[in-house]
């Protein structure tokens, strides 16, 4: 059940995903990238990764999106515009699934397969079987294992099982070991509000 | 770390005095000089990686050095000032992600520090905020960067789903005692791979240079290319396959012919944007930059000393003889012909492929020369001079200018650096010896 919920979130998060791209309207892609968000959250939190999962939905559905949905809105974009760049857009569709199905040969013909390990494939395990049907190759699963490398079962686990709260194990790492990455990525975040004071500041 | 805490401790410590006990100040120190300590691991500082950074300051300070002072005419020009305050602020910004990139030893760090670089060159390349093609060029700069950098990001998230580990170290311990055809060697490999094309992406290496072009050409087009940034930016392009055949073979010899080429091209990269600078500030009586290769037409009879540095500059870039960029391509080639690779065809094939594209990109520079030397410059001066009043006054603006355009300080980095291209043949012995020495540290420390 878990399983078939985090396939379901996962293909959920990957179709609005292409919806962002491909809908012409782009308040309607704004909504579809919160969709996406929700979808990931969801994701992380059935994973076991709950801090994460909320602060994504806290910091981007809660804040980004909606910064992105009101500029979008003082845009005032005329749709007539946006349309003669979406037949463009289309003109490169089959480069893109060209490319695309490239890189998913490369990974799948690279990405080990795991013994032992079997699925509820809903997605994946269609791909799997094209995949097989196509090339005639049926004694490995790899695209399956695509899926494997970011489940929590093979990956350090320390994280999560370590007793008291996850926010509790994220700072006292963070403040401890990691301290200096954190100082890095406050002067990054220096950077990100200097910035645009920078370009936007008026000159006299 | 400790100038971090230095700093912030001088100023806590007369603002927040009578909040803060002494004795938790000296705790607070306590605590930061143990972690000083103790945080030094995700960051390793060996000999090459410091003499690269020391490298990349000095070459950082001659940069800065060379922007001329306009402060005296921008009221005559407005808000178009050629330098902006915040300029050498993102200059530091991306300084100390540069040397922090230098010496990361973690992924984490890596990423950051490249994160740090390159974020702070997005914004130097929109800077000019009034100019349409700096914005595109930092628009289409920044959405490219971000690609690699997700690039970079998957395959790191490969390498970490794969092992669990971070550190570069304990991932090559981890790898050694693995074997070849065992999954996590084949993750771990595919994360290397996209990192790969990550970083090439980010050098802008040959498959993957498109977005180079436009770019440089915001910010300050081979045969047919008639501006000037982006034929340099196609330089740029052919010069980074040169590095990536030096990087490519691991031997000490190698890796000595690829610092030395590094050392060197960016040497004479450096003093052939500085000169153009000059030339800008010169020529065009405003302070814009000089885009086509038609502004520099006789440039030689207008300003000999400039056109002669830049010329050097060329040829060097080109790989004619007596100056240091011959050398560096002597260097790289020789490593590449190394008995112990003569068993590889390929390189043999690399290496005649490299001979073969610098000989025609010489053509692209000779025709600069060419240009400056011995055209007659037709277009610009002919319509100034159209309309008779405004000439004169241009004139006389124009003159002040030439008096105050090219501070003291570009010409003296300019001539520095034309002087170390020139003369480098008398003198070899400097570079060359730490370049060696750099090398014999990566490989016998």
């Amino acid at each position: 059940m878990n399983n078939f919920l985090l396939d379901f979130l996962a293909l959920g998060a990957i179709v609005s995903g292409i919806l962002v791209i491909t809908s012409k309207n782009p308040v309607i892609s704004v909504l579809f990238l919160i969709s996406v968000f929700v979808n990931v959250a969801g994701y992380l939190v059935l994973l076991g990764v709950g801090f994460i999962g909320i602060s994504y939905i806290v910091v981007y559905v809660g804040a980004v999106t909606v910064l992105f949905l009101f500029v979008i809105m003082m845009l005032n974009l005329q749709l007539a515009e946006l349309n003669a760049v979406g037949s463009e857009y289309t003109q490169n569709l089959p480069l893109g699934a060209i490319l695309g199905s490239v890189f998913l040969f490369e990974l799948t013909s690279v990405l080990p397969p795991v013994l032992g390990q079997s699925f509820s494939q809903v997605m994946l395990g269609v791909l799997t079987t094209i995949h097989s049907n196509l090339l005639g190759k049926t004694d490995y699963n790899n695209v399956n294992d695509v899926h494997l490398a970011f489940q929590s079962l093979n990956i350090d686990t320390a994280f999560t099982s370590t007793s008291g709260l996850q926010i509790q194990s994220i700072g006292a790492m963070l403040y401890t070991h990691a301290a200096i990455w954190l100082i890095l990525a406050g002067v990054i975040l220096l950077l990100a509000m200097i910035s645009p004071i920078v370009l936007s500041m008026n000159r006299k | 770390m400790l100038t971090i805490s230095l700093i912030s401790l001088l100023i806590a410590v007369p603002l927040f005095s009578y909040r803060i006990t002494p004795d938790l100040f000296n705790r607070i120190t306590s605590l930061s000089l143990a972690f000083a300590g103790y945080l030094s691991g995700f960051f390793h500082v060996t000999n090459l990686s410091q003499g690269i950074e020391v490298f990349l300051l000095v070459v950082g300070s001659i940069i800065l050095i060379s922007w001329a002072n306009f402060s005296i005419n921008t009221s005559r020009y407005g808000s178009e000032t050629p330098t902006i305050s915040e300029y050498s602020l993102l200059i530091i910004f991306t300084t100390i992600g540069g040397s922090l990139l230098i010496s990361s030893s973690d992924i984490v760090s890596m990423f950051l520090s490249i994160e740090l670089q390159s974020f702070a060159v997005y914004v130097l390349a929109t800077l000019y905020r009034n100019s349409e093609s700096a914005t595109a060029a930092g628009l289409k700069y920044f959405l490219l960067g971000g690609l690699s950098s997700s690039l970079i990001l998957l395959g790191t998230a490969l390498i970490y789903s794969n092992t669990g580990l971070t550190h570069f170290d304990s991932i090559y311990n981890l790898l050694s005692v693995e074997d070849i055809d065992s999954g996590v060697f084949r993750g771990v490999q595919l994360g290397i791979v996209l990192i790969g094309v990550g970083f090439l992406f980010k050098v802008a290496a040959a498959p993957f240079h498109n977005w180079a072009p436009d770019v440089y050409d915001g910010t300050v087009l081979g045969l047919s290319q008639y501006k000037i940034k982006r034929l340099l930016t196609y330089s740029t392009i052919s010069h980074v396959g040169f590095l990536l055949l030096a990087l490519s073979m691991n031997t000490q010899e190698s890796v000595e012919s690829f610092i030395f080429y590094l050392v060197q091209y960016t040497i004479t990269n450096v003093n052939v944007f500085i000169v153009l600078l000059a030339l800008g500030y010169i020529i065009s009586n405003t302070p814009y930059d000089i885009e086509f290769i038609e502004q520099l037409k006789s440039q030689f009879g207008q300003n000999p000393f400039l056109s002669v540095s830049f010329a050097v500059c060329l040829f060097s870039i080109a790989g004619i003889p007596p100056l240091i960029g011959f050398f560096a391509k002597q260097i790289v080639l020789y490593s590449s012909m190394n008995e112990n690779n003569a068993s590889f065809i390929g390189y043999y094939f690399l290496s005649i492929t490299a001979i073969l594209v610098s000989v025609i990109s010489a053509f692209y520079y000779l025709k600069i020369v060419q240009a400056m030397y011995f055209e007659k410059s037709t277009s610009f001066s002919e319509i100034r001079s159209s309309d008779g009043e405004r000439s004169t006054i241009e004139l006389s603006e124009s003159t002040l200018y030439k008096a105050t355009s090219v501070s003291n300080l570009h010409s003296v980095a300019i001539a520095t650096l034309t002087i170390v291209i020139v003369l480098f043949i008398f003198q070899p012995i400097i570079l060359l010896n730490s370049c060696h020495l750099l090398a014999l540290s990566l490989f016998y420390y």
